[in-house]
């Protein structure tokens, strides 16, 4: 399962590859621990343009939690002007009590706004099991300010409640469509898509969660209107000119 | 998503813990908890697995478990995870015998399968449990110590999507888990209790 201690060597040896992937930043803070940060890049998958990041952190030698993650990640090369970053991650806390996890994902995805083209549209959906190790009650509760918040260029722009029951063993589900629209904030291009996660975990117990934050470039309402506008004229001239 | 599918591989996982508390009735769980992304263009099986081994004799054992899965389509075709051979989604194990097969119904499949799907770019969920801690199913089977309790999930997953399955695998020794009769004798006792404690503070 936690299969991340031949990573690194793998990462290193596709960093200066051309199969390598974009850089996928993972930082991770759990109660009583400092911050740890992994970076890599993905495999590529049978799909052009998409890369596949199996990794993960761990508390050390007290093995008291568990951060696994296996995400896929979009650099545009399938759409033009579109890139996402999956939620893939199973967080496990094998200590006796609550911890609270905050993690932080940017996948580089460096879209490029054309003349014009400064919007960006969004999509996010999140769902997720949760489970008692120990076949006792799991719980999960979000901490402030949401338990999920997509990012753009490090701006949270979407932000997802579940409610997750407090059980053995659940499911839990968001709305399934969160979508926004909007001026790429530090644009004008998309540096990084990611999303940020924060939230307590009962002891011994293991959270998976499961989901898309995507981004497509759309041109600009007023960016719009000038295209109707140049067009028209454009056909005006051309009609005249026949005549 | 394709018909094809080939066996991707088997995870063995290390999320299981023996309980064996004296006086409890869980004797052991095995959970898995996983997700798993098919990279690949075409359906693939995915088989996982988690075990202990026994450090107790259950003479007369009884069993409950659960399964979740959510699935989510990446690929902007629409999502499936469906059971391979019917019985196989999920299976627990006394040493080298299947005590439990257990198929969750499910509306869109055959009998005996399995199957969860979403549209394009969506999402889908299941939850199901059998037994209880206090009302598990019996086995005409016992447990020695050095017997292996293993769990299995067995799915094939759509190409370019993604599964987060978790589930248990709870094996009790029923000679420690109060029969019917005994839990009404317990209770009433505690309701009297009860009462007998407020009757003394409110006097």
């Amino acid at each position: 399962m936690h299969a991340y201690s031949i990573l690194p060597a793998l990462t290193i040896g596709l960093t200066t590859s051309a199969l390598a992937g974009p850089l996928l930043t993972v930082a991770a803070s759990v109660t009583g621990f400092a911050t740890q940060t992994n970076l890599s890049n993905g495999l590529p998958t049978d799909d052009p343009g998409r890369y596949n990041y199996v990794g993960g952190l761990t508390a050390g030698p007290s093995r008291s939690w568990f951060i696994d993650w296996d995400l896929v990640g979009d650099d545009t090369g399938a759409l033009p002007g579109a890139t996402f970053i999956t939620n893939g991650f199973t967080i496990t806390n094998a200590g006796a009590t609550s911890r609270t996890f905050d993690i932080v994902v940017a996948f580089d995805s460096p879209v490029t706004a054309s003349a014009g083209a400064n919007q960006l549209s969004c999509f996010a959906n999140l769902s997720g099991t949760l489970t008692s190790d120990r076949g006792g009650t799991a719980s999960l509760t979000s901490a402030a300010p949401s338990l999920w918040q997509g990012q753009i260029n490090g701006v949270t722009k979407v932000s997802l409640n579940p409610v997750v029951p407090t059980t053995t063993s659940t499911t839990f589900f968001g709305p399934a469509s969160n979508t926004w629209t909007g001026l790429i904030p530090n644009g004008p291009n998309v540096q990084t898509v990611g999303y940020r996660m924060q939230f307590t975990l009962s002891g011994y117990s293991t959270v998976q969660f499961s989901g898309l934050w995507s981004g497509t470039v759309v041109p600009a309402p007023g960016a719009l209107a000038i295209l109707a506008a140049a067009t028209g004229l454009g056909m005006s001239g051309r009609r005249r000119s026949n005549a | 998503m394709g018909t094809h599918h080939r066996r991707a591989g088997i995870g063995l996982l290390s999320l299981a813990s023996v309980v064996g508390l004296a006086g409890s009735a869980s004797a052991a769980v095995v959970s898995v908890s996983k997700v798993v992304t098919n990279t690949r263009s075409t359906a693939q099986t995915f088989v996982y697995e988690a075990s202990i081994t026994a450090s107790e004799n259950i003479d007369s054992a009884g069993i409950f478990g659960s399964f979740s899965l959510v699935v989510s389509d990446f690929n902007r075709n629409g999502v499936m995870a469906a059971s391979t051979v019917a019985g196989d989604l999920y299976s627990g194990w006394l040493g080298s015998t299947r005590v439990k097969s257990f198929v969750p119904s499910t509306s869109g499949g055959p009998a005996g399968s399995f199957q969860l799907s979403a549209a394009a770019n969506q999402q889908n969920f299941f939850t199901a449990a059998f037994g209880t801690e206090t009302a598990p199913e019996v086995l005409a089977s016992s447990v020695k110590i050095g017997d292996e309790i293993r769990v299995r999930f067995e799915f094939v997953l759509s190409a370019g999507d993604q599964a987060a399955v978790s589930g248990h695998f709870n094996v009790v020794d029923m000679s420690a888990v109060p029969g019917p009769g005994s839990a009404a004798l317990l209770g009433l006792a505690a309701g009297i209790r009860g009462r007998n404690r407020r009757r003394t503070e409110n006097d």
